[in-house]
């Protein structure tokens, strides 16, 4: 009768490496003991991860009382050689030549309404004479508020008529509270010596929580300059610009214009087995992700060299060759995910740093090479711990072991892990056979449009979105969270989050410095989950999925980090539930939730092969 | 519209919502000023009360509960302190403080910014006169959810 052995199986993630330590009995009796999870170090697949195995095996190991001499055996994954990468390339942009546009948010315009004139420096205004007029003053920040209000009343006083004013300090309502007749002022314009002197202008500041009317209308501002309808299509693109905006000045320049322009993003041949296509870049997301439907099973992808698009997956290639050793020409792209969003941009030329919404596309892509250098792992955690260490098994098929006991779970049944640079789904028939897939574009991808499309330049910051809810700290002592509910504090929050928008993260609050409402980011943060996470788990079951039927999967369970997301089991379930699959987050052995389940099957499959 | 209002002590807080800016001992008018300024440019309305030289955060906190909007803002001639204070702080430590000196101007005017900006409830701007606020504005705040 042989004696039952001791051995660990190790999961190393890409973020988490999980262990599972499990006594196997001579009949190939399988029980787990204990687990743990720590952080991983380095990247997957490197020989700084042995740090963090040792790290957890300790971990899971001390409240069991054993030694980690006493394991048979430690089983490493067979990692899945996949690793993604994300890039943004922008397609539009907003140009404005000579200057004839000023349009922005400043918080605390002056006055309200509509003023037409010639613009006129404000040193100008005391040598016009009575009738003069009307013009629209400017007003640099050498002058501060008391001499422009007495400036301008004293021109008002002799007849000047002065239509509005173009301030550069954050002065306009203290200008304006100092007038004897009101008019509109717009402030907070940067680059005040930009604007061109002596040309018509229109300046407009609608009531507080409005927008402004007649400039957004490109009718109105044809009225206001006698425009012909020529002239009137090519204000569209001032129009569109200043929709939505509380203060906004036009400025007729002999040759101003402001253009949307296309940016050459460069071009991507995907090389299917059977055939190959080319599109554009710029040609959006749509374009990228039908000629990628029509190439299908993708084997490479190649893109134009000297180009953004090239260079981003010169990139890819280059990360994945540093880490398997290999030549970076033998890296092969094959899946990309093509997004389209959207990118506040600073308008090129622009006076008050205003910003237009640029078109943008979002790109993901997955290399898969030879197998990742688990061998060498192995190897040098032997040397480290004195006990025999060898590679387990498939990645996917350890993962649906460990899923299967997840209660109220049977074949067939398709596992899907979220993860950070790829979406993965595997299928197990009810023969017991496996099936996977590997796709671009995941956590990372989502964390890029958060960041781009509102703008934080911010990574980290983007990825604390992605993870927790939000709230508004509406006074010192109360937040207001996504779904409407209040909570009061007994200490007052701390100063800098006051009447911000902040991320619940665990044990910190983090503020958000932009202004977008709350509702706004919510839309973000939710719409990029949908357009990664939910698109991509279709397109990856579709895939493994007998004939492509979804309503042949019978359970659908969520592995990996991504499962224990506050929306996106949700957001997978609602999606998944007109094909009357039973979709949920994982529960491995009925205690772990979505984590451990790799771990687990490894220790699994050793018991099966122990009876065999 | 005319210049600010400077109204006795003791003007009744049941009028206009007003913040309430109350001067202790000498103050010098144009740093006071300064605070008004940032109050108007934010469109809230102030209220200056003259008292007696008393602790600058001791008068912020009775502005702030005289208050309809329920922010103070106290001086202290003597001290050379200008202090924003809330009513929901109570007896807790003044939300931000300011130096009364010529050399402060623009931080006065910051103070009087953020006190227009508490009534609003819209973020502060918040620069080395917030004791809370360190050097590093964008980074994780840890425990701030007590």
């Amino acid at each position: 009768m042989a004696e039952p052995i001791y051995l660990a199986g190790v999961d190393v993630g890409n973020n988490t490496t999980e262990v599972a330590i499990a006594r196997v009995g001579a009949e190939g009796d399988v029980e787990v003991l204990g687990s743990a999870l720590t952080r991983t170090v380095g990247i997957k697949g490197t020989l700084r991860n042995a740090l963090g195995i040792i790290d957890a095996l300790d971990l899971a190991l001390a409240p069991l009382g054993l030694p980690r001499g006493r394991l048979d055996r430690v089983l490493l994954n067979e990692a899945t050689p996949v690793i993604g990468d994300v890039a943004m390339e922008t397609i539009t942009e907003t140009v404005i030549t000579e200057s004839a546009m000023i349009g922005h948010n400043p918080a605390t315009p002056g006055g309200r309404g509509l003023g037409l004139g010639e613009t006129a420096d404000f040193a100008e205004l005391d040598g016009l004479a009575a009738g003069a007029g009307p013009v629209i003053a400017i007003i640099p920040g050498g002058v501060d508020f008391e001499t422009a209000a007495r400036g301008l009343n004293a021109a008002m006083a002799r007849g000047v008529k002065v239509a509005g004013a173009i301030v550069q300090r954050d002065d306009g309502v203290l200008i304006h509270n100092r007038l004897r007749q009101p008019i509109p002022l717009v402030d907070e314009v940067r680059h005040i010596e930009l604007i061109p002197r002596h040309m018509p202008a229109a300046l407009e500041v609608a009531a507080p929580g409005r927008g402004i009317q007649k400039l957004a209308n490109p009718f109105d501002v044809a009225t206001l300059f006698g425009l012909g309808p020529e002239e009137t299509k090519r204000v569209v693109p001032i129009a569109r610009a200043l929709t939505g905006l509380r203060s906004a000045v036009v400025i007729k320049t002999p040759k101003g214009d402001i253009q949307a322009r296309r940016i050459p993003a460069g071009s991507l041949t995907l090389l299917g087995e059977r055939r190959q296509e080319t599109v554009r870049v710029e040609e959006g997301a749509e374009a990228v992700m039908a000629a990628l439907a029509k190439v299908r099973p993708l084997a490479e992808v190649r893109a134009e060299a000297g180009t953004n698009a090239g260079g981003m997956f010169e990139n890819v290639r280059q990360v994945m060759a540093e880490l398997t050793d290999q030549p970076v020409s033998a890296v092969q792209i094959q899946d990309i995910l093509a997004v389209d969003t959207v990118k506040p941009q600073p308008v090129l030329g622009g006076l008050a740093g205003e910003l237009a919404m640029g078109n943008a596309v979002g790109l993901a892509a997955m290399v898969k090479t030879h197998r990742l250098p688990m061998l060498r792992l192995a190897r040098k955690l032997t040397e480290e711990t004195g006990v025999a260490v060898g590679i387990g098994g498939v990645e996917a098929e350890m993962a649906i072991l460990g899923a299967l006991t997840t209660p109220g779970t049977e074949p067939p049944l398709a596992i899907l892990d979220l993860g950070g640079g790829s979406t993965d789904a595997s299928l197990m028939d009810a023969r017991g056979e496996v099936r996977s897939i590997h796709l671009a574009g995941a956590g990372d991808m989502v964390t890029l449009l958060i960041d781009t499309e509102l703008g934080l330049e911010d990574r980290d910051l983007a990825e604390s979105i992605k993870r927790h809810p939000l709230a508004k700290a509406e006074t010192l002592f109360n937040l207001r969270h996504e779904d409407g509910t209040v909570e009061f504090f007994d200490q007052p929050l701390d100063p800098r989050l006051f009447g911000r928008v902040v991320v619940l993260a665990e044990g910190e609050m983090l503020p958000l410095g932009t202004s977008h409402p709350l509702g706004r980011v919510a839309e973000v943060r939710r719409a990029a989950k949908q357009k990664v996470f939910v698109a991509n788990a279709l397109r990856a079951l579709q895939t493994v999925a007998p004939a492509g039927n979804l309503r042949l999967l019978g359970f659908v369970v969520l592995v990996g980090g991504s499962a224990l997301d506050f929306e996106i089991p949700g957001m997978i379930a609602d999606a998944l539930a007109e094909y009357g699959v039973v979709t949920g987050r994982a529960n491995v052995r009925g205690c772990e939730g979505p984590r451990n389940a790799v771990a687990t099957g490894l220790c699994l499959a050793q018991g099966r092969k122990r009876r065999a | 519209m005319p210049e600010p209002r400077y109204q006795p002590a003791g003007a009744s807080a049941a009028e206009r919502p007003a913040v309430l800016v109350w001067a202790g001992g000498r103050v010098a008018e144009g740093l006071m000023r300064e605070i008004l300024l940032g109050l108007e440019e934010e469109g809230i309305p102030a209220r200056v009360a003259l008292a007696g030289e008393r602790p600058a955060a001791l008068l912020a906190r009775r502005a702030a509960r005289g208050s309809r909007l329920e922010v103070g803002v106290g001086l202290g001639g003597g001290e050379g302190l200008a202090v924003l204070h809330h009513r929901d702080l109570g007896e807790r430590p003044p939300l931000m403080t300011a130096g009364l000196g010529e050399e402060r101007r623009a931080e006065l005017r910051r103070l009087g910014v953020n006190a227009a900006r508490l009534a609003k409830g819209d973020p502060l701007v918040l620069g080395e006169e917030c004791p809370a606020a360190g050097r590093d504005g964008g980074k994780p705040i840890s425990g701030g959810r007590p």
